[in-house]
């Protein structure tokens, strides 16, 4: 079939990849022995469509040859010919007369049949006219313009593209990088072993994979960028290392040598996940008062500058040394395109001494601060301040110090029931600090070990809530909604939304207006 | 040959879209091609000028390069000397003005208040004007069937 004058939309919109089109990225990397983005194999596959489809046409109009209606020819009854204005529909010359229009020296008519018994006239022996210059029309159909295509349909095509390559057993990825798995080098277990003690030897890493084949004297003949992908792609197999580097950068780590929070979630950051009513809890959300990151609320409003960020501290990330990657968070921290755990480094800003922090992308926290909490002397509800640093990959932390003083602040005690109890009592304070959500610990061990209890860990959340509401309401019997999120987090893991849920919804809790509630006076003392 | 429209029974206002009624102006006018004629911009009269005034002509499409036979004098009147710039700015009479008018815009319908605004005279005058018991150049209200 003749190549249509212009491409149909559809060919990109319902673009599939073929086997032709697996075997032609193989030849490529093949040739060009350098592992491919998906975004550079993509403009391969179009660019190389764009060709077959160009050739194509080009054959046809070389097959059809004398055939391919051009005003500027002379016809003859009884040929047939193909018109490509006309969706290059074929057409039978029925008649031909001298054509008149004073416009026009001379020309002919042609009286056309198409196959579909359709009639109708052309202009033949005419050589003023755009037609007869068809390869510019075909030039210009913007469907043949790689630029164009992968502007209007880049991101479908990588989405049609991914998934194929996932299924091909013969292509590897590593680091959003492909290449054939035959042509990789040779790596061994020797190797792999070399690397294990390299890293060791590194406190755990994180290395690039270029600092490992360095040091493993590791020597081939191919170019180094096919080396590291080799390297990478049996090191991504190999269950003793992890890949750590930030999107961009591949680092690996002794995955036995990362800090246990990083390996499992602490148990402080442990959630239960509750099914409430966000539509209730939205609008409320927005009022609670700056500084305020979780991890486990969807419903955030992300901040657009994200260069620096201020948060107030609860009492599950105080204790773990962790902040939450919340999604205004998550812009300001490194990321990876795959691998869940991102190595970075920290940068106290007040000494500048480095240390190493983690993103834990899949459970969404930001984990390494725990000295840095203690030697800072930060509660829960201090205010942490973070920035991104002067080098990729660093993040800068620091607090706003105030004078030491001694102020009244709400506290969290252990009563003699084990049960918890607030009192204000005066407080050293070394930092700046969220008034609502400020509460000094002073015995932070007792209140790990309530934490590890089976009653504390199996309390129906709603009951916790309504307890600690209570304790707080033996203070100010009007709680705020955010006073009671900090205060809940000491016992429980709990998103703000979960505590809006409640506190909207229990029949004995009573709406003050903005943020505030009490417990209605006929319900106090009983068990709810 | 379609059948020239009637004379509708209600009152136009300054509302009622006109046209050219071409078929009405071609059973009623024996000269109306003398008055295309003279129309033409200059070029065409000169290629015109020695051809039957019935003439009809192969147009060519200018994409596909289709063949149509069309009335050579009306087609090239609308599609070319009617488009020339100064063809509806001819100090002439109202009525030879809101031909040109017709004849530039293709013979889309407009009424005498949309007439007013382009060629700049009262509404109620070309009102009077078009609906008078004389029908000027074919120019009828529009009806709509």
């Amino acid at each position: 079939m003749v190549a249509p004058k212009s491409l149909d939309p559809e060919y990109w919109e319902h673009f599939t990849v073929d086997q032709d089109d697996i075997e032609f990225l193989y030849n490529q990397l093949l040739e060009l022995e350098i592992p491919q983005t998906q975004n550079s194999l993509i403009k391969l596959i179009v660019s190389n469509r764009i060709k077959n489809i160009r050739d194509a046409q080009e054959k046809e109009k070389e097959k059809v040859g004398s055939l391919l209606y051009l005003p500027k020819n002379s016809y003859e009854i009884g040929q047939t010919l193909i018109f490509p204005s006309m969706d290059w529909r074929n057409g039978q010359v029925d008649n031909v007369r001298k054509g008149f229009n004073p416009e026009f020296e001379s020309f002919n008519v042609i009286d056309i049949t198409f196959e579909n018994g359709e009639k109708t006239s052309f202009a033949s022996n005419l050589e003023n006219h755009p037609l007869n210059n068809i390869s510019a029309t075909v030039a210009t159909d913007p469907l043949l313009d790689i630029n164009h295509v992968i502007e209007f349909y880049g991101d479908q095509l990588l989405n049609v593209l991914e998934k194929n390559l996932e299924k091909n057993t013969e292509l590897v990825r590593i680091a959003g990088c492909w290449f054939p798995k035959a042509l990789l080098v040779d790596i061994n277990n020797g190797h792999l072993n070399l690397v294990e003690a390299v890293l060791e030897e590194n406190k755990g890493g994180p290395l690039s994979t270029r600092q490992l084949l360095d040091q493993i004297e590791f020597k081939s003949p191919v170019n180094s960028q096919l080396m590291e992908f080799s390297l990478n792609y049996v090191l991504q197999d190999d269950q003793r290392f992890d890949e750590v580097g930030p999107a961009g950068e591949v680092l690996w780590h002794l995955k036995d040598m990362e800090p246990e929070d990083v390996r499992k979630i602490p148990s402080f950051l442990q959630y239960d996940k509750f099914d409430y009513d966000h539509e209730i809890v939205k609008p409320f959300l927005a009022q609670f008062e700056g500084d305020l990151f979780d991890e486990l609320e969807e419903w955030e409003k992300v901040q657009v500058n994200v260069s620096e960020i201020k948060v107030s501290l609860i009492f599950p990330h105080w204790r773990s040394g962790t902040l939450p990657l919340s999604h205004s968070l998550s812009r300001l921290f490194p990321t990876a395109y795959e691998a869940p755990r991102v190595c970075f480094t920290f940068v106290d800003e007040e000494n500048k001494k480095l240390f190493p922090g983690w993103v834990v992308r899949p459970h969404k926290y930001v984990y390494g601060l725990k000295e840095w909490y203690k030697a800072n002397g930060l509660m829960p509800g201090s205010l942490v301040h973070l920035k991104k640093g002067d080098q990729p990959g660093e993040i800068k932390v620091f607090q706003e110090k105030c004078r030491q003083s001694r102020e009244w602040m709400r506290t969290a005690l252990i009563g003699s029931d084990q049960g918890i109890v607030f009192g204000m009592l005066k407080q050293n304070v070394f930092t700046t600090f969220n008034e609502r959500m400020a509460i000094a610990v002073p015995d932070p061990d007792g209140f790990e070990e309530i934490w590890k209890t089976t009653n504390n860990k199996k309390e129906d959340i709603n009951r916790t809530i309504l307890r600690i509401m209570r304790e707080l309401s033996k203070l100010n019997p009007q709680i705020h909604a955010q006073e009671l999120y900090a205060a809940v987090n000491i016992l429980k893991r709990c998103p703000p939304g979960m505590i809006l849920n409640f506190l909207l919804t229990h029949k004995d809790i009573k709406h003050l207006g903005d943020l505030y509630f009490r417990i209605s006076e006929s319900s106090e003392g009983v068990d709810l | 040959m379609s059948e020239p429209t009637k004379f509708s029974l209600v009152k136009p206002t300054i509302d009622t879209p006109f046209h050219i009624d071409f078929e009405w102006w071609k059973q009623h006018d024996s000269d109306w091609r003398v008055f295309l004629f003279n129309l033409l911009c200059d070029y065409h009269q000169n290629v015109y000028k020695d051809q039957d005034e019935n003439v009809v002509i192969d147009f060519i499409d200018p994409k596909t390069a289709e063949v149509k036979s069309v009335d050579g004098l009306l087609h090239t009147l609308l599609n070319h000397c009617a488009k020339m710039t100064d063809f509806t700015s001819h100090d002439s009479s109202l009525v030879s003005t809101v031909f040109r008018v017709f004849l530039s815009n293709n013979n889309q319908p407009l009424s005498p208040n949309d007439l007013s605004k382009i060629i700049n005279r009262p509404a109620n005058t070309i009102l009077i004007t078009l609906s008078g018991p004389t029908v000027y150049k074919g120019i009828r209200p529009f009806d709509k069937k």
